[in-house]
């Protein structure tokens, strides 16, 4: 089936129409169930002209902004060389469905596609958009497999490329008037885009900090006492720069779910039992309202009750989670049954 | 002066005075002459004629008969006359032709500046139609004005989306604040203001056209042009009763064609 970029048909016109307008209040509101409306009129877009690429392009968008990014990644594959206009852009969005699908497979080949992007792509806002989804699938990537079986190395290169990739991003963004006096842009960047790229660029450092602290006492070899404070501190800039985010795109569940865990590494690094509770409010807020049941603000919540000691509570969220279809969880069964294995076992060590 | 002084020596010094009076007289008379102001010189060798010697109303007599003579001459009667009408004719044609020459460069000027400025801007006709009078078809400009407003939004860039190609702007074909601000101080500046609203509209894109209803159908004659040039057209016959369906299925046609083109030409 040989696709067309614009469609003849002007009811699936006005339907794509119709389903862009819903996104664009979804990003305004972040009411999912606007979300839901653009995908009803995207399916009858699809169903009036099954050759429309622009309905099955926006449809696969929507299923990633919904977190079924296993869909959006079969369709944007299936759409990658249909139009020449827009490979570039449909591959970023490949590489971002990639990079939500979270696995460490899946964070390789977003990588991948960021790159491609990187080196492809003419619009420059593109460019950075990638390198700033690069940075967060960099960050992403330091969850060590097995939380037991760290590989140290890696974790110090990849929290290497992910800051490297973010001081790029706030370079450019930064650029001095009379640089870009001298050096117009082609292709110049709308305040909207600067602000998701921004946005972005925050969220990966808060990211990469906080997994680096982790692993930080291993990493630099220090003492427990000193090696502690460091691992503090280093929480205390990532939950900074997650705060950053939040303050230039309010009420992002992926954001939310990143400063539910800041806080929690923070409140287990400092034994404050009020910052866990700050965290079961936080990843609360996501399951009920960002991202109804998510699974991974569900696990999430199992791990900040491990922590606190509510080992039974703890693996109730365990148990919910497994609940949820794997390709809709963003966590490995692996992984959320051996921490439910670690609350049967009365486990409060982190990570 | 001579005379007078010689007047003066005798004694009687009145016609010495007089002597004196009418030399006066000859002697403003002759730069009179000298500056063409024939008039004017006539009239003190006259005066000359009545108070003066012997001798000085010789002289004043012979300038008087000069004087008529060269005013009935034939350059003072034709030709000095006619060329003073012309050179004044000349100077009206010239200022008129330096005007004319002004508007035309202005006109220019603002003409290519505002087809720069609006190269990417679009302008929709009104496809009023030919028989006159409020015809069905008369609204196709307003419904391809709405559906330019859909694809503008549809096109618009977004954030997840990207780049997708743009809509040409549409330009408002009424005239600006600062035109009717202008045409509103003085009714004598509205020929200025239409000339200025007629050279500053210039679309790079034009969609424009006319409508022909009978009882039974319609007629639609619609053109895309850029730059003058024309893109593609259309002519249709609808039936009535179809044509309120297919209205804003054509008026998609002709924008989709319109965007497809820019692609092209952006690219």
């Amino acid at each position: 089936m040989s696709m067309q970029l614009e469609t003849r048909n002007r009811e699936a016109f006005e339907l794509v129409t119709d389903a862009l307008e819903f996104i664009d209040r979804y990003r305004k509101t972040r009411d999912v169930a606007r979300l839901g409306e653009a995908s009803n009129r995207l399916a009858q877009a699809t169903k009036k002209d099954p050759c429309y690429f622009r309905a099955w392009y926006y449809d696969a968008l929507v299923d990633d902004l919904s977190g079924r990014p296993q869909q959006a990644v079969e369709k944007l594959k299936q759409l990658l060389n249909q139009s020449s206009l827009l490979t570039d852009e449909v591959r970023y969005n490949l590489g971002l469905a990639e990079y939500h699908r979270y696995s460490h497979d899946a964070l390789r080949r977003a990588i991948h596609e960021f790159m491609h992007v990187l080196t492809s792509a003419k619009d420059r806002s593109l460019q950075l958009r990638a390198q700033a989804g690069l940075a967060q699938a960099y960050a992403m990537h330091m969850i060590p497999q097995e939380h037991d079986k760290p590989n140290l190395e890696q974790i110090q290169q990849y929290h290497n490329l992910a800051i490297g990739s973010v001081s790029q991003i706030f370079q450019e963004l930064e650029a001095s008037w009379p640089r870009r006096l001298l050096r117009p842009s082609k292709s110049p960047m709308d305040s909207s885009t600067a602000v998701e790229i921004r946005w972005t660029a925050h969220n990966a450092k808060g990211m990469a900090l906080m997994y680096y602290s982790d692993y930080l006492p291993q990493i630099e070899d220090l003492e427990d006492a000193p090696g502690r404070k460091r691992q503090a501190a280093t929480a205390e800039v990532a939950l900074s720069e997650l705060t950053h985010a939040e303050a230039i795109q309010a009420r992002d569940w992926a954001n939310w779910c990143d400063l539910a865990s800041a806080q929690m590494r923070l409140a287990y690094y400092r034994s404050e039992s009020d910052r866990f509770h700050k965290t079961l409010e936080l990843l609360q807020y996501v399951i009920e309202q960002l991202r109804p049941g998510y699974a991974f603000a569900i696990y999430e919540k199992g791990r900040a009750l491990r922590l606190l000691g509510e080992h039974k509570k703890a693996i109730e969220c365990f148990n919910a989670a497994l609940a949820v279809p794997p390709d809709q969880r963003d966590v490995s069964e692996r992984r959320v049954t051996a921490e439910r294995q670690r609350a049967a076992l009365q486990d409060k060590s982190f990570p | 002066m001579e005379i007078g002084s010689i007047y003066e020596a005798a004694g009687p010094f009145g016609d010495a005075e007089a002597a004196y009076r009418t030399a006066a007289l000859l002697d403003a008379a002759k730069p009179l002459e000298e500056a063409q102001r024939w008039e004017d010189a006539e009239v003190l060798y006259r005066q000359a004629l009545q108070s003066g010697s012997p001798k000085q109303r010789r002289f004043a007599l012979k300038k008087i008969e000069e004087l008529a003579a060269i005013r009935d001459s034939f350059w003072q009667e034709q030709v000095v006359p006619t060329w003073d009408a012309s050179l004044k004719a000349l100077l009206s044609t010239g200022l008129l032709v330096v005007y004319v020459a002004l508007f035309v460069l202005l006109g220019t000027l603002l003409r290519s500046i505002f087809r720069k400025k609006h190269r990417d801007r679009l302008a929709i006709g009104d496809f009023g139609s030919m028989n006159g009078g409020r015809q069905p078809g008369d609204s196709f400009g307003e419904t391809l004005k709405f559906l330019h407003e859909r694809m503008t939004a549809h096109y618009r860039r977004r954030i997840i989306v990207g780049e997708t190609g743009k809509m040409p702007v549409l330009l408002d074909a009424s005239p600006s604040d600062f035109l009717d601000l202008i045409t509103e101080a003085t009714d004598s500046l509205v020929p200025f203001g239409e000339w200025l609203a007629r050279v500053t509209h210039q679309p790079g894109y034009a969609i424009s056209g006319w409508t022909e209803p009978t009882p039974q159908s319609i007629k639609i004659f619609a053109r895309l042009q850029h730059n003058g040039k024309t893109v593609h057209q259309w002519l249709r016959i609808y039936r009535l009763r179809d044509w309120f369906g297919s209205e804003q299925d054509l008026a998609y046609e002709v924008l989709l064609r319109l965007k497809e083109y820019t692609d092209v030409h952006a690219a």
